[in-house]
């Protein structure tokens, strides 16, 4: 069982990432030109992992919260909870920074990422991709890549389908670890598991 | 201008002015993001502000715990 929040990463993210994937091939051949127009796309794929993350993990967020605050035992105390719990969310302020989500999820009493660590092995260096694709992306979308490069803040120093690819890899998994640790600390809660 | 209360809606939409129907809370609000059936049990969830576009408040709330005013 997933969180519709994991379910809709699964589908209508996938999809849209597939949609690159095949955009992709049919920018194929050799011609001068291609080189630009495929790094073209690379750098929107970056953009699109890292808008269906923060998607992903805010509606992960919305769906703990409700099941959290679905075990209150008054409409009153749901509401002051569901009300104290997603105001001025880093997830809305924020893409989908490893510290943004921990900050959002530290409301929950979840230490997220030495959970989501235990979880599954190999997660820390899954999150040190998503840093890496966060950092990408800001880069990208604030037009500061030689910026960056000059700093030597962007790593690795270019962004191939490859790359899309491997950070596309990791996230399904961060995806699910997450899911898991936030269903997880509803049970910690004394609440039914919600998914 | 006075608002009327208006009958339970089956779906709340951007833009539509809210009050909460939850006893203790006092808020006029309008929803900016309709979340979708994000609740556990399917429900609907929406982001309402309350306050000034620029400065109020933000955060999200059961569509049922909403009723819709006129504006």
């Amino acid at each position: 069982m997933a969180s519709k929040s994991l379910r809709e990463w699964q589908t209508d993210a996938w999809a849209a990432f597939d949609e690159i994937e095949h955009a992709h091939h049919a920018v194929g051949g050799t011609k001068p030109g291609r080189r630009f127009l495929t790094q073209q796309l690379n750098y929107a794929y970056t953009a699109l992992l890292a808008a269906h993350f923060q998607g992903f993990a805010r509606s992960l967020h919305t769906q703990t919260v409700n099941a959290v605050a679905l075990g209150a035992h008054n409409a009153t105390y749901r509401l002051l909870l569901q009300r104290s719990l997603t105001r001025r969310r880093a997830l809305e302020r924020h893409n989908a920074h490893p510290n943004s989500i921990a900050e959002d999820f530290a409301r929950l009493g979840l230490d997220i990422w030495t959970l989501a660590d235990q979880e599954r092995s190999g997660n820390g260096e899954r999150r040190r991709k998503l840093l890496a694709l966060i950092t990408w992306r800001n880069a990208i979308t604030h037009d500061d890549i030689d910026g960056k490069l000059e700093k030597g803040a962007l790593e690795p120093t270019t962004v191939s389908l490859g790359t899309c690819r491997s950070w596309r890899s990791a996230l399904n998994v961060l995806a699910t670890s997450l899911d898991k640790v936030a269903a997880d600390q509803c049970q910690t809660l004394g609440l039914p598991r919600p998914w | 201008m006075a608002r009327t209360r208006q009958a339970r809606h089956t779906s709340l939409k951007v833009g539509d002015r809210v009050v909460s129907n939850v006893p203790g809370f006092n808020w006029n609000g309008v929803v900016v993001e309709d979340r979708g059936d994000l609740g556990i049990d399917g429900g609907q969830i929406v982001m309402i502000r309350i306050g000034d576009e620029d400065e109020g408040e933000r955060f999200e709330i059961r569509a049922d715990d909403l009723d819709r005013v006129a504006a």
